[in-house]
């Protein structure tokens, strides 16, 4: 058995830390032009009307076309049932390529999916599909269930489930098992199955973390629908008719601070002080992604609270209010922290991918491809890339945030009642840096 | 909080934004002192692991190592065992109950966690550069 390999997640060498010079530039730069968007940039809001959009009739035609549709429900089920495979019948071995099929292509590759091409796991979710099969069979309808989902759940449900998914990777020590690894799934598709008969698709597009996650980043992505129709839109505009609801600040601050937790637990600091300690490494590094997560949650709440605001608004509806706009800080880091990882582990994961049951099979004749690696050896570029990054992810949240402010705060406040979500998102993208830098 | 004390004034706005400039780079220049970057051409010392009952050392410090290059690694251990280094591709050191040497070689710059699997301890962080 090769237990010692799988029990210590996926990959070999990681990213050496970026020089400190980078971080202290990207720092300044998130700063300089967060105070220079606030200072200079515009005084009404731009981004609240759908006047700028570009209908695409003839590519909507083929896009909800039900050939289309089908089809890609069929995509999405046939991979649902050929991740099926390795996870049930296939071995408790490294070469199992179910870790990689969840872990990096469908919990990275969601990213630069969405980011492309818009809410692409709606659109494949094997969870509609079983959904849609089981309630044509009960007499149900699909999208609303038996029940009316409870609108004030909002989209907690998947912020619970987003925090159940980063935890199992990131915090439980043998998730690159098949034990726990069937029993997540299991429990996962068991809840979005019953979920979604009991309230219907309405339950997935608020519940399912893979769902709600795509569809977040489907909102910088340049395809919008306004009234129905498929339009061409720019990200920030698409970012801004993202709906407020409850549970979409805790949806952020899981991905934020998940993403902050996985950088600071390979700092050799905290490696030691986990080690050296002797309370029990699962409760610390369970309080510590816990921690990392309600940090991000109360920078955010904080920033966007400490404002003067119109006589009868109440401090507490803000947050939710200007929540889309660490979207795209979530991207930053995501493209920061998972470029390489993703870069090398997807092409590990579809040579793995041939051989299913660690059988010496060559399904896809990709087995005996070989991983370019050469990536690993331009530390320079991937230094820049991140910083890049993470600096454009701030200066974007930057400007939609400004342009929340615009709509939401009462005229006086307008340049005031940013400097407190600005000094967060400063505090967000510095701690980025430093995290890239120190660990 | 005395936050409409700047919702005139953009020239305000700007002087915050080099104060605050002044002390992020205050702030990070300090950090590199604790880093340790200034290894880079030290001669290829021994590598010493000590795994015994009474501890493991080191115990999860980060060590320069020069990339390309073959550093002597000396494992002093009361059992049997090996190390686990994620270096691409992956390594093991085997080591005996004694002193056990080994010479790694690391191709690929990264950082390369060489971890014990009986306790589950991450030993070192190499920094191959």
């Amino acid at each position: 058995m090769d237990q010692s390999l799988s029990a210590h997640g996926l990959g070999g060498a990681k990213d050496l830390p970026i020089p400190a010079e980078f971080a202290i530039l990207g720092a300044v730069a998130a700063l300089l032009v967060s105070f220079t968007v606030l200072a200079m940039a515009w005084r009404s809001p731009r981004f609240e009307s759908d006047e700028h959009t570009h209908p695409l009739p003839a590519l909507q035609r083929v896009v909800d076309a039900p050939a289309t549709r089908v089809a890609l429900r069929v995509i999405g089920l046939l991979a649902f049932v050929y991740l099926l495979i390795p996870l049930v019948f296939g071995q408790d071995l490294d070469s199992n390529p179910v870790f990689g099929m969840l872990f990096v292509l469908v919990w990275v590759g969601i990213v630069p999916l969405s980011l492309l091409l818009g809410p692409v796991w709606r659109a494949i979710s094997p969870f509609r599909s079983i959904n849609w099969a089981l309630s044509t069979l009960l007499r149900i309808d699909p999208d609303r269930g038996l029940y009316d989902y409870p609108a004030r759940l909002g989209t907690w449900p998947a912020a619970v489930g987003l925090y159940a998914f980063v935890w199992f990777e990131l915090v439980l020590p043998n998730s690159n098992q098949l034990g726990p690894f069937r029993l997540w799934i299991t429990v996962y598709c068991a809840v979005m199955v019953i979920g979604a008969l009991l309230y219907g698709n309405r339950f997935l597009g608020r519940a399912d973390p893979f769902e709600v996650y795509s569809s977040l980043l489907a909102k910088l992505s340049l395809w919008g629908r306004s009234r129905g129709r498929l339009v061409l839109v720019s990200p920030l505009r698409n970012l801004a008719t993202l709906t407020p609801g409850p549970g979409l600040v805790a949806v952020v601050a899981v991905l934020l601070g998940s993403t902050a937790y996985d950088s600071f637990r390979e700092s050799p600091q905290f490696v030691q002080f986990v080690q050296g300690s002797t309370t029990s490494p699962t409760l610390l590094t369970n309080a510590a992604l816990l921690g990392f997560c309600l940090l991000a949650g109360l920078i955010l709440a904080a920033g966007t609270m400490a404002t003067g605001v119109r006589p009868g608004t109440r401090r507490s509806s803000l947050p939710p209010l200007f929540a889309h706009s660490m979207m795209p800080i979530v991207v930053g880091y995501m493209v920061a922290h998972y470029f390489t990882y993703f870069v090398f582990m997807s092409q590990d994961t579809v040579i793995k991918m041939s051989d299913p049951l660690s059988r010496g099979d060559n399904w896809f004749g990709t087995s005996d491809w070989a991983i370019n690696w050469s990536l690993g050896y331009q530390a320079t570029f991937v230094a820049v890339l991140k910083v890049a990054a993470v600096v454009t992810g701030h200066v974007l949240g930057a400007v939609s945030s400004h342009d929340r402010a615009l709509t939401v705060l009462p005229a006086r406040h307008h340049v005031s009642g940013q400097l407190s979500l600005l000094v967060a998102m400063v505090v967000f993208t510095a701690g980025g840096l430093f995290l890239l830098f120190a660990s | 909080m005395s936050v409409r004390l700047f919702s005139r004034s953009r020239t305000t706005v700007r002087g915050v934004a080099l104060v605050a400039a002044a002390f992020v780079l205050a702030g990070c220049s300090a950090e590199p002192e604790e880093g340790g970057e200034e290894v880079a051409d030290a001669p290829r010392e021994t590598v010493k692991i000590s795994i015994t009952d009474d501890g493991i050392s080191p115990l999860g410090e980060r060590i320069d190592f020069p990339r390309g290059q073959s550093v002597p690694i000396e494992i002093t251990a009361d059992r049997e065992g090996s190390l686990h280094v994620h270096s691409t591709p992956e390594q093991e050191l085997e080591f005996i109950d004694g002193v056990t040497a080994h010479d790694l070689v690391i191709d690929q710059p990264g950082i390369v966690e060489v971890e014990l699997h009986d306790p589950d301890v991450v030993v070192m962080q190499l920094e191959v550069r």
